[in-house]
C-alpha cells in the first residue's frame, strides 16, 4: 500500500496545469520524431534538453519521457502506411500492418496498433508501480547465460516465420548474422570482416537495412506492377474505430501474452525490439489462424505493438532503479538528470521520491493523453495515402534517405539503403524470407556477445547455458517452442487416428 | 536535363560569388564556428565519454559559450577506430572535435588500424578518471589484501568484468595479475554500465570500474570499494575513505584514464585557440565542478605543450603495459 | 527466374567465401578457456553461406530443371518501371555527394513528378522546393542533424 500512497503523491506532483501542458507538447513532438525513420526518441530528447534548464526537474523529465512515449506511438505509423518502420520495434508491425493498409484497412490497423500500445502501457505501468524493485532484482540475476537463453527463445519463436524453402530461410538467417558480425570481435578485440575499410568498421545499422529491405524494396515491387498505382481506398470514420475496438477483446490472449513478454523483456537493454518479434512469433504459433499471419490480420498488428510499448515502459525500470540506460534515449535522459543535479541510480527513490513518483504518475497520465492525441491523428495520417503515387513515391525515397543518413550521420548508409532495397526486392521474388534475416541482424550481435561471455564464465563449457534457476527453464522452453510446429502436427495426427478408431 | 544543368550553373556561379564575399569577412575576424560542430564520441551511448560529451554540449548552450551548437555523434565501431579515422579524415575542418578515452592509445595498438594520436590536433585534457577495485557488498572480502589472497588460492576462477578487450580495464587486470601473481577470468562487456551491473548481479567477482560507473550502486550499499588504483586517495568526501593500492596491498599501482579533446589534423591556430578557450570556460562553470565531484573525476585541465608531453608519456606507458601483459607483441 | 536465382546464389557464394577467408585469418581451430577461437563464428557463418548457395545452385541445375517455373524474373514492362524508379534514386544519391541532399532531392522530386507523374509545373515546383526546404528546417535547424551538404558547401566555405 506504500506504493499506492506514493503513487497518489506522484499524481499530486504531476497534475498541475503546467505539467499537463508539458506532457501534451512532449507527446506531440515525440510522435513526429517517431514517424520520421532514422530520427529516434534520442534525437527528440537531445534537442529539448537545453529547454529543460528553465524547468523544475520533474517537469523536465515528464517532457522527455513524453517524447519517448510519443516516439513509441509514432513508430507505428510509417510501418503501417508505407512498410517503413520508424523505429526498430515497429518492424514486426510491418508484417501485417502494411498488408492491412493495402487492403484499405489503414484506419483499423492504426487504431488497433495505438490501442494495443495503450493496453501495453497500462499493463507495464501497473507492474512498474508495484513491482519495480522486484523486477530490478530479477533483472540483476540475468547474466550473459540468461541473456543468451532469451535470445534463443526469441529465435525459436520466430522459426515458424520461415519461407517456403528451408535452405533459403537458412541462408537468410546466416546473412543476417554475418552482417551483425561485421565490426569488432569483443573477445579478442580484433577487427573482423572489415577487410581493411573504415566504412565497414561501423557495421551495418539495423535501421538502414530495414528502411532499404522493407521500404525501398516494397516501392520497387509496387512499381513493377505499374507506375500509376491507384490511390488506396481509405475511409476513415468513427465507425471504423469503433469496429476495431469491438474486435480487440477477441485477442485478449495475444494482448496478455504480448504485455507479459514486453514487461519481462523490457528491463534488459534494447528489449523492446526482441519483445515485439517474440510476441509476434508466439502469436503466430499459438493462434488458430496461424497461416493467415502476414496477410494482414489485426492479431498480427496487436501482438508486436502491445509488447513494444509494454517493453518501452518497463525499460524505465533499470534506468530509474539501477541507473543503466536501457536505450540511447535513456542514455540522453541520464545526461539530463545529471545536469539537473540528480544522480541516477538506486538512490533516486530514496533521495528524490517526488521526482521518481511524479515520473511514474506521468507515465499513467501521459499515455492516456497520448492515445487520445494519436487517435485524433489517424484520419490525418490515413489521408497521406490519398496523395498521388508519383508525388508520394519520390517523397518517401527522400525521407528514407534522410532517415538512413541520420542514423549514423554517414553518407555510405544512403548507398547501403539503395543496395538493401534491391536485395529486398530480389529476395522477395526469389522466396528468400526477409523477416528472419532482419531478426538475425538485430539480435545477432547481442546473442553472440552473450554466448561468448557465458563461455568465458563457464571456462569454455557450454553447460553454463543450462544453469539454474533462470537459464535452464528458458532454454527448455526455447527447445519446446522450436519443435512446436512438429509437436502440434504430431498431435493432430494422433487425434485423427483416434477419430478413425 | 540540359536545361536543368545550365540553370544550375548560373545558380552555382551566383552562390560562389556570394560565398567568396562572405569568406573574406570571416577571415578578417577571429575564428568562430560558423556551422554546428560535430562532437564525435568514439564509444557507445551511456559510457563515461558519451555522458561527458552529452553533458558538455548542452552546457555550452546554457552558458552561450559558442555561437553554434555542438552535436554529439557516436561512432563506436572498431573499439572507437571508426570515430578516430573519421576525425582524421576531416583534415583541416575545424567544425568537428572528438572526446577521447584511453582507446586513443589502446585501439590502434591492439587492432593495427592506421591511426595515432599525433594525427590529430590536441586541444585540452579536461579531466582524468580514476579506477577503483570493486567487489559485491555481500562478498566476504573487506580489504583488497583479503580479496587478492582469495584469488591467489584459486587461479582462473574469479571473474573480473571489464569494458572491452585489450583496453584499459584489461590492462589494469593484467597489471594486478603480474604484481600479485594471480590469474583472473577476464570477461569483456560492452560498456562500463554493464560491467557495474554484472558485479551487482554477481556475474562478476570484481571490477575496476571508474568511480562514476559504480557510484550509485556503491551509495546504495550494493558494492564495496576496496582500493583506488592511484598513489593518492581521491580528495572528495566519502571517496577519501578508500585506501590507495599501496596502502591496501603494499604494491604501488597507478593508472588514470584520459578525458581529452582533439581536433582533426591541419586545423588553423586560431581555431585551436578558440576551442582551448571554450573548454577552459567550460571547466570554470559551477555545473562542471559539481559534475566532477558527483562522478568523482580528477580535475586536470591541461593544454599546450604540457598536454602533448603528457600524451607522449601516457602512450609509452600504455604500450609498455600492453606489451608486458602480452596484449601486443 | 532461374538465371536470377543462380546469380543471387553466386553473389551469396562470393560473400560466403570472403567471410570464410576472414574467419580463417582470425583462427578457427581450438577451444580454449575463453570458448572458441575468434574466427570460428565467422567461419561457420561463411561456410553456411557457401554450402547454402551451392545447394540452391545445384537444385536449379540438376533437380528441378523441369519443375522450376519458367516464369521470367521480371516482366518486360516491369523492368522498365523498376528502372524508372531505381535509376533516378541512385542518381540522387550520387549527386548528393556533390551538391548535397537538398538540391539533389529537389531535382529528383521535380524530375520524377514531371516526367512520370505528368503533374502541372506549379505542383512540381511547389513540392520539389517546399519538401526539401521543410526538411532542412526540421532536420538541420531543429533536430541538429547535419544532413549531407556535399562538397559544394565545403568548397564554398559556408
Amino acid at each position: 500500500m506504500e506504493s499506492l500512497n506514493n503513487l497518489m503523491m506522484g499524481f499530486g506532483v504531476f497534475f498541475t496545469q503546467y505539467n499537463i501542458f508539458v506532457a501534451v507538447i512532449g507527446i506531440f513532438l515525440g510522435t513526429i520524431v517517431g514517424v520520421l525513420p532514422g530520427l529516434g526518441g534520442a534525437n527528440g530528447v537531445a534537442i529539448l534538453i537545453p529547454v529543460t534548464f528553465i524547468m523544475p526537474p520533474t517537469s523536465a523529465i515528464i517532457l522527455l519521457a513524453c517524447i519517448y512515449w510519443g516516439a513509441l506511438f509514432g513508430g507505428v505509423i510509417t510501418s503501417i502506411l508505407f512498410n517503413i518502420p520508424g523505429e526498430p520495434w515497429s518492424v514486426a508491425t510491418c508484417f501485417d500492418g502494411y498488408p492491412m493498409a493495402k487492403k484499405g484497412k489503414a484506419p483499423q490497423a492504426l487504431t488497433a496498433a495505438f490501442s494495443s500500445h495503450f493496453i501495453g502501457a497500462v499493463f507495464a505501468t501497473v507492474a512498474l508501480t508495484f513491482l519495480a524493485p522486484l523486477i530490478a532484482e530479477i533483472a540483476l540475476r540475468f547474466g550473459p547465460p540468461e541473456t543468451f537463453s532469451i535470445m534463443m527463445l526469441t529465435f525459436s519463436a520466430f522459426v515458424a516465420l520461415g519461407g517456403k524453402s528451408p535452405i533459403k530461410t537458412l541462408i537468410a538467417i546466416f546473412l543476417g548474422f554475418t552482417m551483425a558480425a561485421v565490426g569488432i570481435d569483443i573477445v579478442s578485440g580484433k577487427l573482423r570482416l572489415t577487410f581493411g575499410t573504415t566504412e565497414l568498421m561501423g557495421g551495418f545499422h539495423f535501421i538502414v537495412a530495414v528502411i532499404g529491405l522493407f521500404g525501398i524494396g516494397e516501392i520497387l515491387l509496387t512499381v513493377e506492377e505499374g507506375l500509376k498505382m491507384k490511390s488506396l481506398p481509405v475511409r476513415m470514420s468513427l465507425r471504423a474505430m469503433l469496429e476495431t475496438w469491438k474486435e480487440l477483446p477477441r485477442y485478449w490472449k495475444t494482448l496478455l501474452r504480448g504485455a507479459l513478454i514486453g514487461c519481462w523483456m523490457g528491463f534488459k537493454p534494447g528489449g523492446a525490439t526482441p519483445a515485439s518479434f517474440m510476441s509476434y512469433g508466439f502469436a503466430k504459433q499459438f493462434s488458430k489462424n496461424s497461416e493467415k499471419f502476414g496477410t494482414g490480420i489485426m492479431e498480427g498488428v496487436v501482438a508486436p505493438e502491445v509488447a513494444a510499448h509494454a517493453a518501452g515502459v518497463s525499460a524505465m525500470v533499470p534506468m530509474i532503479t539501477l541507473g543503466i540506460p536501457g536505450s540511447p534515449t535513456a542514455a540522453v535522459m541520464l545526461g539530463g538528470l545529471m545536469i539537473w543535479g540528480l544522480q541516477p541510480g538506486p538512490m533516486l527513490f530514496k533521495e528524490h521520491p517526488e521526482f521518481v513518483w511524479g515520473l511514474i504518475a506521468s507515465i499513467w497520465a501521459s499515455n492516456a493523453i497520448g492515445v487520445i492525441i494519436v487517435l485524433a491523428f489517424v484520419p490525418l495520417f490515413a489521408a497521406i495515402l490519398k496523395a498521388p503515387f508519383s508525388v508520394l513515391m519520390p517523397s518517401i525515397v527522400f525521407i528514407c534517405a534522410i532517415g538512413a543518413y541520420a542514423v549514423n550521420i554517414r553518407m555510405i548508409d544512403i548507398w547501403y539503403m539503395i543496395i538493401f532495397g534491391f536485395v529486398g526486392y530480389t529476395f522477395k521474388k526469389l522466396d528468400y524470407p526477409i523477416a528472419p534475416m532482419v531478426l538475425a541482424l538485430v539480435l545477432g550481435d547481442m546473442a553472440e556477445t552473450a554466448m561468448r561471455q557465458a563461455l568465458i564464465m563457464g571456462q569454455g563449457s557450454p553447460l553454463i547455458f543450462f544453469r539454474p534457476p533462470f537459464a535452464l527453464p528458458i532454454m527448455i522452453l526455447a527447445i519446446i517452442i522450436f519443435f512446436w510446429p512438429t509437436i502440434s502436427r504430431w498431435k493432430q495426427k494422433t487425434v485423427k487416428k483416434e477419430c478413425k478408431i | 536535363m540540359k536545361k536543368v544543368f545550365s540553370g544550375f550553373k548560373i545558380v552555382l556561379g551566383l552562390v560562389c560569388s556570394f560565398a567568396l564575399l562572405s569568406l573574406s569577412t570571416v577571415i578578417a575576424s577571429a575564428w568562430e564556428p560558423t556551422k554546428p560542430v560535430e562532437f564525435v564520441v568514439p564509444a557507445g551511448t551511456g559510457g563515461g565519454a558519451d555522458i561527458m560529451a552529452r553533458f558538455i554540449s548542452p552546457l555550452i548552450e546554457k552558458h552561450k559559450l559558442s555561437p553554434q551548437p555542438f552535436i554529439v555523434v557516436n561512432k563506436s565501431g572498431g573499439a572507437g577506430a571508426e570515430g578516430f579515422l573519421h576525425v582524421k579524415g576531416k583534415k583541416g575542418d575545424p567544425h568537428i572535435i572528438t572526446i577521447t578515452l584511453d582507446n586513443l592509445f589502446c585501439t590502434p595498438l591492439a587492432t593495427g588500424v592506421p591511426f595515432n594520436w599525433r594525427d590529430l590536433t590536441p586541444v585540452a585534457r579536461l579531466a582524468l578518471d580514476w579506477f577503483v577495485l570493486w567487489v559485491n557488498a555481500e562478498s566476504p572480502y573487506k580489504t583488497a589484501k583479503e580479496y587478492i589472497e582469495a584469488v591467489k588460492a584459486k587461479p582462473g576462477v574469479f571473474k573480473m568484468g571489464g569494458t572491452g578487450t585489450a583496453q584499459e580495464d584489461q590492462i589494469i587486470t593484467l597489471q594486478m595479475e603480474q604484481a600479485f601473481g594471480l590469474k583472473f577470468l577476464y570477461v569483456p562487456y560492452k560498456g562500463g554500465g554493464d560491467v557495474a551491473v554484472s558485479l551487482v548481479g554477481k556475474h562478476s567477482d570484481s571490477t575496476v570500474n571508474n568511480p562514476a560507473e559504480g557510484v550509485s550502486h556503491w551509495k546504495a550499499g550494493r558494492l564495496r570499494a576496496l582500493a583506488v588504483v592511484d598513489r593518492e586517495r581521491i580528495n572528495l568526501p566519502e571517496w577519501d575513505k578508500i585506501p590507495t593500492m599501496k596502502e591496501a596491498t603494499g604494491f604501488d599501482m597507478s593508472y588514470h584514464m584520459l578525458r581529452g579533446i582533439f581536433l582533426p589534423p591541419g586545423v588553423s591556430k586560431e581555431a585551436q585557440e578558440w576551442y582551448i578557450n571554450l573548454f577552459r570556460k567550460v571547466t570554470e562553470t559551477p555545473e562542471w565542478k559539481k559534475y566532477l565531484s558527483d562522478s568523482a573525476l580528477k580535475s586536470a585541465f591541461l593544454t599546450g605543450p604540457a598536454y602533448v608531453k603528457w600524451l607522449e608519456e601516457k602512450e609509452e606507458l600504455t604500450k609498455e603495459l600492453m606489451k608486458k601483459g602480452g596484449l601486443i607483441k | 527466374m532461374r538465371k536470377a536465382d543462380v546469380i543471387t546464389a553466386l553473389i551469396i557464394l562470393i560473400i560466403g567465401i570472403l567471410v570464410v577467408y576472414d574467419g580463417v585469418r582470425l583462427g578457427v581451430i581450438g577451444w580454449g578457456a575463453a570458448g572458441p577461437m575468434s574466427g570460428l563464428y565467422p567461419f561457420l557463418l561463411g561456410m553456411g553461406l557457401v554450402i547454402g548457395s551451392l545447394v540452391v545452385m545445384g537444385r536449379v541445375f540438376i533437380i528441378s530443371r523441369k519443375s522450376m517455373s519458367n516464369e521470367p524474373f521480371i516482366r518486360k514492362g516491369g523492368l522498365r518501371n523498376v528502372l524508372y524508379v531505381a535509376i533516378p534514386a541512385a542518381l540522387m544519391v550520387a549527386l548528393t555527394e556533390f551538391i548535397g541532399l537538398y538540391i539533389a532531392a529537389g531535382l529528383y522530386l521535380a524530375l520524377y513528378m514531371r516526367w512520370i507523374g505528368k503533374h502541372r509545373w506549379i505542383t512540381v515546383l511547389a513540392v520539389s522546393i517546399l519538401l526539401p526546404l521543410i526538411s532542412s528546417f526540421v532536420f538541420d535547424k531543429y533536430f541538429l542533424i547535419p544532413l549531407p551538404n556535399g562538397r559544394l558547401r565545403g568548397l564554398l566555405g559556408f
